[in-house]
């Protein structure tokens, strides 16, 4: 029996080394992608889902490559271009205006340091006597804003004085090969969200003889908000606009991000919600026919259409707040980065990443946007194959950024798989729409592909002979 | 005038031996001193199935130990090294002083490095333990070896071990004091007799901790890390199992244990439970943060957004074992355990169940795993006030094994496990399955 017992036990162990004996795998990522679970859109969201048209082109801040970012010349660059949306980071005033500024710091694309320097805008007492206040009451105002000002954080600034910054220079002493005497001469603002709106229906700013824009105060509106900068007036502003003299009849969408909540003012979302509603563009409250085209007669037609405005934020509680307020009734983007911040995905193995886009559906969103390899940005990849097979599985858009170069679109587009798919290839193309900062270069290279078929715009200007036309001189 | 003998004989008793009967030992009767020295080995093979997460399976030498001893006049001095994986390990080495026997009993001191005097467990032999790993528990929660003093105590029925231990063995604290830990295990054994045994005991331990790392310029940070394998060692990774618990500065560990055992037949099992009190020097750390513009602006929001409180962990085992061949089984008194089966020819059917729970986690918490962090009651935010949930993981495991005595020197064991993990580390992690086999030989 002894025996018997100890060739039993010997077997077992051959056995058990024979079966280990398997090759070891270096990378169980693939395997990985296939057993991990995601949520799916529900058909309702689905539904708005598609409000946004394929393989559409995000024309980021309008363009940073060409124009001084998120301004005028950048707003009508891109949508004279044809690009889809018009795209935009959101901040507010000291005084209620919401902002379309990426920075949270004025420093790198305004002349702050010169206007204004670390003091606080001298003209803040003046300010608070047009809306109203005594004297002693605007000092009181002064001396309060004063002992609580931290300098160049748009938030502690009313729209007044942001008005006075000129957002255009920077970028000719930047970036000299793109510099154009016309940013200058047309003096650049910084934008506000209805400003990037009136563009994207065809208009420009309307300016004063000096060349200025047409703004004025017109008042408190009796509404109070409380942001980083304390509690302040909501004040009215007169922004007037005129017909853009180049407007070819393209009517892109916009884009819109929120910012991190501690940056912006308590309520935000909501402040947000408000605003698209005054504008026109809410279409839980003021929606789009159905039939509507997101192009029409060559030309870009989605401001006219429920796709008009898509949301977008990389903030994990902006995520939810934005989710409680829309509801998930507007295209929503959860923006994706890769790091140890707040708001980073710090693992991306496939659990890490489909908790993300599970987290993404769960609070009402359509879009994943993931950040993407290769320069100048060197951005961490979070657009792989696999990654972009889970956004995919789980019924949502795949819009990545930013794109700089036709290299990066054809890693996107899977041009160097050489026609090979399937395995770790998975399925191209590898988005369903671009943020890029070259919307001359996406639009091309989608035309080629074949899909921007016509209606879509066929023909994309020159980029640089567009600027001339619009009246940037170089 | 040294002579080398070989003989078989009985020395006092140090630590539960590996063989019963030592192979080689050097003696000197006319200065009563005697010198002996050996080697442990073990082999391990391993398959390991899991659903997401894989594990090593293979071969790997898991022991590899010299042993050596003195004996001179009442004193017993013991050292043994560790070279397995080709990686030095501190193991035993102490001096142990016995007294006279006297009507009540044994007394002894021993001052050294050794295994603290808290689990049953712990404080058996691997040669001996009758299953190829110790339960997943005792490796979490119980204290292995420290450097420190303990006074026994024992006879027929019963059994105190206590003594005081250094936190940290080399000293190497980057200033002040150390640390200290108090242990101490007693049984009552009402019934023990050559043929049946019965124990119940009850273990304490108490740790200060002072060992620790800088953090935020000044701040002085303890933690204790713990966790455990899979039960295994071929893949000896504890990344399924592990917790760390941050801010520590003292520890309570309260642990029962009973044993019986008849000529065939023994169970045994434990149940651990430890409490890890914490400091936080928060005055500290609120200033170090100050200075930016998102600082916290007062002590009470810093402090409401980094809560701290205790964390309580648990774990417990049961062991049987079904001596079908051989002869019967034996306690030892002198250690409060049971003795391996070291005689040729030995056959037993051993079955284990083990739970260790390291997961303390707040109702409602929610785990994103993709930042690895869980959010207070459920809310996703951007800052969330700082969870004090600690997903160490929980694990229970079922073992039933079989193993073979060709002689006091050399053993087979082979072992299935099917194991079942819940940690939000893991979560397509649930269920595991392992087939083991090990020779070993000590002598």
């Amino acid at each position: 029996m002894l025996k018997i017992l100890f060739r039993a036990a010997i077997a077992c162990a051959l056995i058990a080394t024979v079966v280990s004996c398997k090759d070891q795998a270096f990378s169980d990522e693939i395997k990985n992608v296939d057993k991990v679970s995601v949520d799916h859109l529900t058909p309702e969201m689905m539904k708005v889902r598609d409000y946004v048209p394929a393989f559409a082109v995000m024309a980021h801040r309008g363009s940073t490559f060409w124009t001084p970012e998120e301004t005028e010349a950048a707003y009508r660059w891109a949508r004279e271009m044809g690009a889809d949306y018009l795209e935009c980071d959101m901040q507010v005033s000291k005084d209620g205006v919401v902002l379309a500024l990426h920075d949270d710091n004025l420093t790198r694309t305004t002349n702050i340091a010169t206007v204004f320097g670390e003091e606080i805008p001298p003209m803040r007492k003046a300010y608070y006597m047009k809306l109203g206040y005594s004297e002693a009451e605007a000092e009181a105002k002064f001396q309060a804003d004063k002992a609580a000002f931290i300098p160049n954080l748009p938030a502690f600034y009313t729209f007044e004085e942001l008005q006075m910054l000129d957002a255009g220079k920077w970028f000719n002493n930047a970036y000299p090969n793109q510099a154009r005497r016309g940013f200058v001469t047309q003096k650049q603002y910084i934008s506000a969200l209805k400003d990037l709106v009136m563009y994207s229906r065809g208009m420009k700013l309307k300016r004063n003889p000096d060349g200025s824009r047409v703004c004025a105060i017109v008042g408190k509106t009796g509404k109070q908000i409380t942001s980083l900068s304390g509690t302040a007036d909501i004040v009215e502003y007169n922004l007037e606009y005129e017909q853009d003299n180049v407007d070819s009849g393209n009517r892109p969408g916009i884009y819109i991000e929120f910012k991190e909540p501690w940056l912006n003012p308590t309520g935000f979302e909501q402040i947000v919600y408000d605003e698209l509603d005054a504008l026109g563009m809410n279409i839980i409250t003021q929606p789009e026919p159905e039939s509507n085209p997101h192009y029409l007669d060559g030309k870009v037609n989605i401001n006219n259409t429920n796709g008009k405005v898509v949301l977008q934020t990389f903030s994990l509680q902006s995520l939810v707040q934005v989710s409680e307020i829309f509801e998930g009734k507007v295209p929503m983007c959860f923006l994706l980065w890769k790091g140890t911040g707040a708001t980073d995905m710090t693992y991306d193995d496939p659990l890490g990443y489909a908790s993300f886009i599970n987290l993404g559906v769960k609070y009402k969103a359509h879009i994943i946007g993931p950040c993407i390899a290769g320069a100048p940005n060197n951005y961490p990849d979070l657009n792989k194959p696999w990654q972009v097979d889970l956004i995919h599985r789980a019924g949502m858009l795949d819009h990545p950024y930013s794109f700089d170069s036709r290299d990066q679109m054809s890693i996107a587009w899977g041009d160097y798989n050489f026609g090979n798919t399937g395995g770790v290839l998975f399925n191209p193309p590898y988005l369903d729409g671009a943020f890029t900062n070259r919307s001359e270069m996406t639009l091309d290279f989608f035309i080629s592909k074949g899909v921007r078929p016509s209606p879509a715009p066929q023909v994309v200007p020159n980029p640089s002979e567009l600027l001339t036309q619009l009246g940037y001189e170089e | 005038m040294v002579t080398a003998l070989l003989f078989f004989g009985g020395v006092a008793q140090a630590q539960p031996k590996d063989v019963a009967k030592p192979l080689i030992e050097v003696g000197n009767r006319a200065q009563d001193l005697k010198f002996t020295v050996g080697a442990r080995f073990f082999g391990d093979v391993a398959y390991y199935h899991s659903e997401y997460t894989p594990m090593n399976s293979g071969a790997a030498i898991t022991d590899a130990r010299i042993r050596t001893s003195l004996t001179y006049k009442d004193f017993y001095f013991y050292a043994d090294f560790d070279f397995s994986k080709g990686i030095f390990k501190q193991k035993n080495i102490f001096v142990q002083y016995n007294f006279a026997e006297t009507m009540r009993g044994f007394h002894s001191l021993k001052a050294g490095f050794f295994c603290e005097p808290s689990t049953m467990s712990y404080n058996t032999s691997m040669y001996n333990y009758h299953f190829m790993s110790r339960p997943a528990v005792v490796n979490a929660l119980a204290p292995g070896r420290s450097l420190g003093v303990t006074y026994k105590f024992y006879n027929t029925h019963f059994f105190a071990d206590q003594g005081v231990f250094s936190e940290n063995k080399y000293n190497d604290q980057i200033s002040g004091y150390q640390g200290v830990s108090l242990s101490g295990r007693w049984l009552y054994r009402p019934v023990n007799d050559p043929r049946t045994t019965v124990h119940i005991g009850a273990a304490l331990r108490y740790g200060h901790i002072s060992t620790g790392v800088p953090v935020d310029n000044d701040a002085f940070k303890t933690q204790v890390d713990l966790g455990s394998s899979m039960e295994t060692y071929v893949d000896p990774t504890t990344k399924f199992l592990h917790a760390q618990v941050p801010w520590t500065k003292n520890t309570l560990t309260i642990s029962a244990e009973g044993l019986v055992k008849t000529d065939r037949l023994f169970a045994r099992g434990e149940y651990i439970y430890k409490k890890f009190y914490k400091d936080r020097p928060d005055q500290t750390l609120f200033e170090n943060q100050l200075g930016g513009v998102w600082s916290w602006t007062t002590l009470e929001s810093w402090q409401a957004g980094n809560p701290i409180r205790t964390t309580n962990f648990s774990g417990g085992y049961v062991e049987a074992g079904w001596l079908i061949l051989g002869n019967r089984y034996e306690y030892d008194d002198a250690y409060g355990v049971l003795k391996g089966t070291n005689t040729k020819g030995a056959l037993e059917l051993v079955a284990r169940y083990s739970y260790t729970q390291l997961n303390d986690i707040n109702k409602g918490d929610f785990f994103l795993i993709g930042k690895q962090t869980f959010y207070p009651n459920g809310t996703v935010a951007d800052y969330p006030p700082v969870s004090t949930s600690i997903g160490g993981g929980k694990l229970q495991s079922i073992t039933v094994g079989l193993n073979y005595t060709f002689n006091q020197y050399l053993k087979v064991m082979g072992e299935y496990q099917y194991s079942r993990l819940d940690n939000v580390y893991f979560p397509m992690d649930k269920n595991f399955n392992s087939v083991q086999m090990r020779l070993m030989f000590s002598f």
